[in-house]
């Protein structure tokens, strides 16, 4: 499911999606939500396996290819930094494969 | 012209043996099989991939094959652990072990495949019904006939059995496919050991072993299973031979395996007991073969076709059973061999130029699984996501069917291998730490 043809997502929707999906996710129930700039690879929440998972979850929701050499600690030390790249992605040919 | 008591001599019975004499006697040569063990016996490698349907179709032995009665196989399943030595904020189970990629053969269609599935087999069973169809179509089978060598020396080449050296068969060339055993690799000085891979395993059957609790979709209890360990290249397949009886395996590279040859059995748990679940669900079932080790089978040769022989299967390489390669490609260099050897056979000349082709084309599908093998070992985590691109899933999909013969450069194989650069050179890639220890050059291919 791609919904790549709709209009492009601003930083403040897509912060607030993906902040559902980590913590629905990846966090168990009795756990206090996360914030923007909570350090998810220093907290252990995402890690370099189920960020494989996050990954898709991008594809699925937002229509775009994350390029491998994307897949670095600054893109994706926290939400804001991961829905920056997000946002940044949907101009990016490289995603749009 | 001195008389040959066969056109063609075959060593070893296994499937590459058996297949190739049921192509040649198809097409009307004669055929003598030197078999040294007496069918059925054990043997390793029992999963299927489906490169091998085409030419189990093509030498009439599908329908046995299906008749008999093995467990179909859809797909397969790799499940990993969770990472240790994370920080979890008090919990675990990020991942919940289970389910880190599957696929299903389906997915794609492959040239020359008409159904779904392929199959485990019992190799007792499987081997024996292979070789009883190539005494069928003609070819003369010699069990219990371990071969000592081959003369090369007089105008035909004259195979001489342990037991009785003075009294050779003379045939006009030699198809060996003696497996691990390397007969013509030995005596010819052509075995090289693989430079990066040395692995070593360690395996049995049990009887009663749930699989539906190591699948979380029970659908899809009867895939082959890959169980990564969290121990540095180490992973455990899990293979139905019936409904009951489940093979299973531990692999990893031979200088993890310290223990004495004696405690095969304690080295077996120590590895599975990384992995409590699958520990747990080993425990509460039956073991029924004493546990059995292979070693020293990463090689390759420097040829594999000289004047008046060829060599197949596991006689001219094998790396790693990883992807359940072993008898597809001991299936196809049957088949692509024996074409060589048939229009060879109509030429009257069984020099070694006569089979180019099949020395190009079984060295680009070897070289192709081995680069694949490679990257598996050295990124795993690139496997799992590749598998779950859509933009690559098929093309792994292919090489994972065994579909690896008519292409050149596999599109995954080069995108996989420019990642693995990136993720080599940035310290700051998530993916860095989890770079395996085996690093091959992607020239390593030999032969």
């Amino acid at each position: 499911m791609s919904d790549s043809s709709d209009p492009q997502h601003g930083y403040d929707e897509v912060l607030a999606e993906l902040k559902v999906f980590v913590e629905t996710r990846f966090l168990p129930e009795e756990n206090e939500g996360i914030e923007a700039d909570s350090p998810l690879l220093q907290l252990g929440i995402l890690t370099s396996l189920n960020t494989t998972e996050l990954i898709a979850h991008i594809h699925d929701r937002y229509g775009l290819f994350m390029p491998p050499e994307y897949i670095v600690g600054k893109n994706f030390k926290s939400l804001d930094t991961i829905s920056k790249l997000v946002v940044r992605l949907q101009t990016d040919p490289a995603a749009m494969a | 012209m001195s008389a040959v008591d066969y056109d063609i001599g075959i060593i070893g019975g296994g499937p590459a043996g058996s297949t190739a004499a049921s192509y040649l006697t198809r097409a009307g040569l004669s055929v003598a099989l030197f078999e040294g063990e007496t069918f059925p016996r054990e043997h390793v490698g029992e999963s299927l991939v489906p490169a091998t349907t085409p030419v189990l179709r093509e030498i009439g032995a599908l329908d046995l094959v299906e008749q008999a009665g093995f467990p179909r196989k859809f797909g397969a399943a790799w499940t990993a652990a969770t990472p240790p030595g994370v920080p979890t904020m008090g919990f675990s189970g990020l991942s919940h072990g289970l389910g880190a990629a599957e696929i299903e053969f389906d997915e794609r269609d492959q040239p020359g495949v008409h159904q779904a599935h392929t199959y485990h087999v019992d190799r007792g069973k499987f081997d024996q019904l292979l070789l009883q169809h190539a005494a069928s179509n003609g070819a003369k089978i010699f069990e219990n006939t371990r071969i000592a060598g081959v003369d090369f020396d007089g105008e035909h080449p004259v195979i001489r059995p342990v037991r009785d050296k003075d009294n050779g068969t003379t045939v006009r060339m030699v198809v060996d496919a003696s497996g691990r055993g390397t007969m013509l690799g030995r005596q010819l000085k052509l075995k090289v050991p693989d430079p990066v891979f040395n692995q070593y395993a360690v395996h049995t059957w049990f009887d009663g072993l749930d699989r539906t609790a190591l699948s979380h979709d029970k659908k899809k209890a009867d895939y082959i299973f890959i169980h990564f360990l969290p121990l540095t290249d180490t992973w455990v397949w899990q293979i139905p031979i019936t409904d009951t009886i489940t093979s299973v395996g531990v692999v990893t590279q031979k200088k993890h395996f310290t223990a004495s040859k004696d405690d095969l059995e304690g080295f077996f748990w120590e590895c599975v007991g990384s992995r409590p679940e699958l520990r747990s669900a080993l425990e509460s079932s039956e073991r029924v073969r004493p546990f059995k080790a292979e070693g020293d089978y990463s090689y390759g040769m420097k040829e594999i076709t000289g004047d008046n022989w060829v060599l197949i299967g596991d006689a001219a390489r094998f790396v790693d059973p990883i992807f359940s390669s072993g008898v597809s490609v001991a299936l196809n260099s049957a088949r692509i061999a024996t074409k060589d050897i048939i229009a060879a056979a109509e030429a009257g000349d069984f020099r070694k130029a006569r089979f180019n082709e099949y020395e190009r084309t079984l060295r680009r599908g070897v070289s192709n699984w081995y680069e694949f093998i490679s990257i598996y070992y050295r990124l795993n985590i690139l496997f799992t996501a590749f598998v779950q691109d859509p933009r690559y899933r098929l093309d792994v999909l292919k090489m994972l069917q065994g579909d690896v013969y008519d292409d050149d450069e596999p599109r995954a194989l080069e995108a996989m291998r420019k990642i693995v650069a990136t993720v080599e050179n940035d310290p700051d890639h998530l993916w860095h730490k989890h770079l395996g220890s085996m690093s091959a050059p992607s020239a390593a291919a030999l032969f």
